[in-house]
C-alpha cells in the first residue's frame, strides 16, 4: 500500500511537471502513462458496450466531479477515456478518447472552464480490472480524472 | 543481422549461381489448396569442408518455415534411415530408404565451409520421380544462414505452388513491457524477437514502409500520442506530428517507395476522420467529412486507388471501402454481427480480411472486396487485427486461443487452416504488421 501511495505520487508530480514541457529526455524509472486506478478527489464514470453516452449515473456523478472543481478553482484535471479489451485496439483508442471528450463537455456545460482541462485515451491499454469478464469490463469502460 | 541487410542481399544476390541443375524446369504445381499434407525429409546436411553448424541449421530452419507453410509434413529425423551429413550427389540417394518411410520430397545439400564463407548447394529431389527438381547453389558467411535457408524454402514453396513464399519477411507488433506497451519486430517463425522503442508509454498502430526498413507508429513518449517514424535498422526516430489531434493508424502507400504521403485516422474533439499527412504531419487531404462518426483504420487497396475503413456511421462500427478521393462509399461487412473493425485489404487486391464480434468473441472473417462470399476463419477465443503475407497466402493476427484471455500472435492460410502459434506470450501481443518482402 506505501509503495503504490509512494508511485501515485510520483506519477501526480510527473504530471504536474511535464505537461507544458513536449521534448523531455526518457530516464529510467519515468513514465509516459498514467496509472490505472479509481478515481479519489473526483469519481470515476462508466459507459455502456461500444458507447460514448452519458447515463444518468454518468451525469450525476460528474455533476458531483463538477462541484469538487468549482470549489477547489486552483486544481486542473486531465480527463482519460479508456474502453475494455474487447475490440481492436485503434477503434477502443478512439472510444476512449470519445468517452474523455463527452465527459469533458459536460463538465464544461456544468460551468468548468476549458483552460482548467485536458483529455487523453488510453483506449483498452490501461484496464482497471486485468479479468476477462463482463464484471471487469464494466469497470474498464470508464472516464478517470486526474487531479493535479 | 539486420544492420547491414540490404548489403547482405546484394552479396547473397551477387553469388546465387545458376547451377545446371536450373534445367529442371518445374513442370507440376502439386499442391493447391488445403488438403493432404505433403511429406517431405530435410536431414542433415553433407560438410564438404571445414566446420559449420550449418549443416544442422539450414534443414531445421527450412523445416520450420515448411511446417509454418501449412502445405507440408515435416517427417522427424528420428525415422530417416540415411546416416545423418552423407555426402553425395543425386546417384547417392537410396530412394527405398525414404519411400519406405512415406517421404514423397527430399531436401539434401552440401556445405563448404572456408574460413568464415559458406558455399551452400541444395537440392530438392521428388521421392517417388526419383529425381533432383530443384538446385540452388548459395554464398555468404555464417551470419547469413537463415537468409540463405529462407531463400530455399521460398524455392521450394514456389516450386509446388507456382508462388514464392513469405519466408525471410519480418512482423513487427506492440508488446507488454510492464505496464508498458513497447514495439518490437521479430521474423516469421518468430524467432530473432527485437524491443524497438523503450517510450515507456504506449508505442502502438505501427506499419510498414514499402522499403521494409522504415516503420510509422502511434507512441505516447510525450505523455501525448503523437505520429512517428523510426528506421528499424538504426533506430533513429523522427516525430512527424505533434500534441492534438489523435493519430493513429498511419499507412504509406503500397509499392511506392518515393511517397511521402501517410493514410491516417486523426481525432479531433468526438470526430474521427480518415486523412492523408505529408511528413511534417500536415493535413494535405481530408477524405472523410467531418460527421462526427468515428472513421478509423484505413488500408490502400494495393493500387492506391482505394482506401477500406471502419466506420460507425451507420450506427456499430462495420467495414467500408470508398475511392482515394473520397467517393463512391460502400459497405463491405454483411455478416449477422453488430460489431465489425480492423480491415486489411490483401496484395493481390481480391480479399479483405476484417473481424466481426461474433460466437463469443472476435473473430477473422475474409470476405471478397466488394464484400460478397464472406467467410469465417476463426470461431473460438477472440482474434483481432489480421494483417497479410506479402504473397497474399497467410494472415498473421492476435489471438486468445487457449490462451485464457492474454493474446499472443499466430499465423494461417487465408482459407482459415493451419494455425501456427508464433510468439509465446509476453503478456499482451497486440497489432501485428507483416512487412514487405526485402527489396
Amino acid at each position: 500500500m506505501r509503495i503504490r501511495k509512494i508511485m501515485v505520487v510520483l506519477v501526480v508530480a510527473a504530471l504536474a511537471s511535464g505537461c507544458a514541457c513536449r521534448t523531455k529526455k526518457v530516464g529510467p524509472g519515468d513514465s509516459n502513462i498514467g496509472i490505472a486506478e479509481e478515481g479519489k478527489e473526483l469519481k470515476d464514470i462508466n459507459f455502456a458496450f461500444d458507447s460514448y453516452q452519458l447515463d444518468s449515473v454518468a451525469r450525476s456523478l460528474l455533476q458531483k466531479n463538477a462541484e469538487w472543481l468549482k470549489a477547489n478553482p486552483s486544481r486542473r484535471v486531465q480527463v482519460e477515456g479508456h474502453a475494455d479489451e474487447r475490440g481492436t485496439n485503434e477503434y477502443n483508442m478512439v472510444l476512449g478518447a470519445n468517452r474523455a471528450r463527452s465527459a469533458q463537455d459536460y463538465l464544461r456545460s456544468l460551468g468548468i472552464e476549458s483552460g482548467r482541462m485536458s483529455t487523453v485515451s488510453y483506449g483498452e491499454e490501461l484496464p482497471l480490472d486485468p479479468r476477462h469478464n463482463e464484471e471487469a469490463w464494466a469497470k474498464n469502460r470508464r472516464a478517470h480524472f486526474n487531479v493535479n | 543481422m539486420r544492420p547491414n541487410s540490404i548489403r547482405f542481399t546484394l552479396v547473397i544476390l551477387a553469388f546465387i549461381v545458376s547451377i545446371p541443375f536450373e534445367a529442371f524446369a518445374q513442370t507440376d504445381i502439386y499442391i493447391r489448396g488445403s488438403g493432404k499434407l505433403f511429406p517431405i525429409a530435410l536431414p542433415q546436411l553433407c560438410l564438404q569442408q571445414g566446420e559449420s553448424q550449418a549443416v544442422k541449421e539450414i534443414p531445421q530452419i527450412i523445416a520450420r518455415d515448411l511446417d509454418l507453410s501449412g502445405y507440408f509434413e515435416v517427417v522427424s529425423p528420428d525415422a530417416y534411415i540415411e546416416t545423418p551429413g552423407k555426402c553425395g550427389g543425386p546417384e547417392s540417394v537410396v530412394y527405398t530408404d525414404w519411400t519406405v518411410i512415406g517421404v514423397e520430397g527430399l531436401v539434401r545439400g552440401t556445405v563448404i565451409a572456408n574460413g568464415g564463407n559458406l558455399t551452400v548447394q541444395l537440392y530438392l529431389y521428388d521421392v517417388q520421380k526419383r529425381s533432383m527438381v530443384l538446385g540452388k547453389e548459395y554464398s555468404g558467411d555464417a551470419s547469413q544462414i537463415k537468409k540463405i535457408s529462407h531463400r530455399f524454402a521460398n524455392e521450394i514453396l514456389k516450386f509446388f505452388t507456382g508462388e514464392y513464399g513469405p519466408f525471410g519477411t519480418q512482423i513487427s507488433f506492440s508488446s507488454r513491457v510492464g505496464r508498458f506497451k513497447e514495439l518490437f519486430v521479430m521474423d516469421i517463425d518468430g524467432s530473432e524477437i527485437r524491443q524497438l522503442t523503450n517510450d515507456r508509454g504506449l508505442a502502438i498502430s505501427s506499419s510498414w514502409a514499402p522499403d521494409g526498413i522504415h516503420l510509422v507508429y502511434t507512441s505516447y513518449r510525450n505523455r501525448v500520442p503523437d505520429l512517428f517514424r523510426m528506421n528499424i535498422n538504426s533506430r533513429s526516430v523522427t516525430q512527424l506530428t505533434r500534441g492534438e489531434p489523435l493519430e493513429l493508424g498511419a499507412k504509406y502507400k503500397r509499392s511506392e517507395p518515393a511517397s511521402e504521403l501517410l493514410l491516417a485516422s486523426i481525432t479531433t474533439g468526438r470526430d474521427s476522420d480518415i486523412v492523408l499527412l505529408n511528413m511534417s504531419g500536415a493535413v494535405v487531404q481530408r477524405i472523410t467529412p467531418s460527421n462526427g462518426a468515428i472513421d478509423v483504420s484505413p488500408e490502400w487497396s494495393p493500387d492506391n486507388s482505394r482506401i477500406a475503413f471502419c466506420s460507425n456511421r451507420g450506427g456499430g462500427p462495420q467495414i467500408y471501402t470508398m475511392a482515394a478521393d473520397g467517393s463512391n462509399v460502400k459497405r463491405i461487412s454483411f455478416v449477422t454481427s453488430n460489431y465489425c473493425t480492423s480491415p486489411s485489404w490483401s496484395p493481390k487486391g481480391d480479399k479483405i480480411a476484417f473481424v466481426c464480434r461474433a460466437d463469443a468473441g472476435f473473430q477473422i472473417f475474409v470476405a471478397n472486396a466488394d464484400g460478397s462470399n464472406a467467410l469465417q476463419l476463426t470461431s473460438s477465443g477472440s482474434n483481432e487485427d489480421p494483417d497479410w503475407s506479402p504473397d497474399g497466402r497467410y494472415l498473421v493476427f492476435a489471438t486468445t486461443q487457449g490462451r485464457a484471455g492474454s493474446f499472443v500472435l499466430a499465423m494461417m492460410r487465408s482459407d482459415g487452416t493451419s494455425m501456427k502459434q508464433l510468439t509465446s506470450s509476453r503478456g499482451g501481443d497486440s497489432e501485428p504488421s507483416w512487412g514487405p518482402w526485402e527489396q
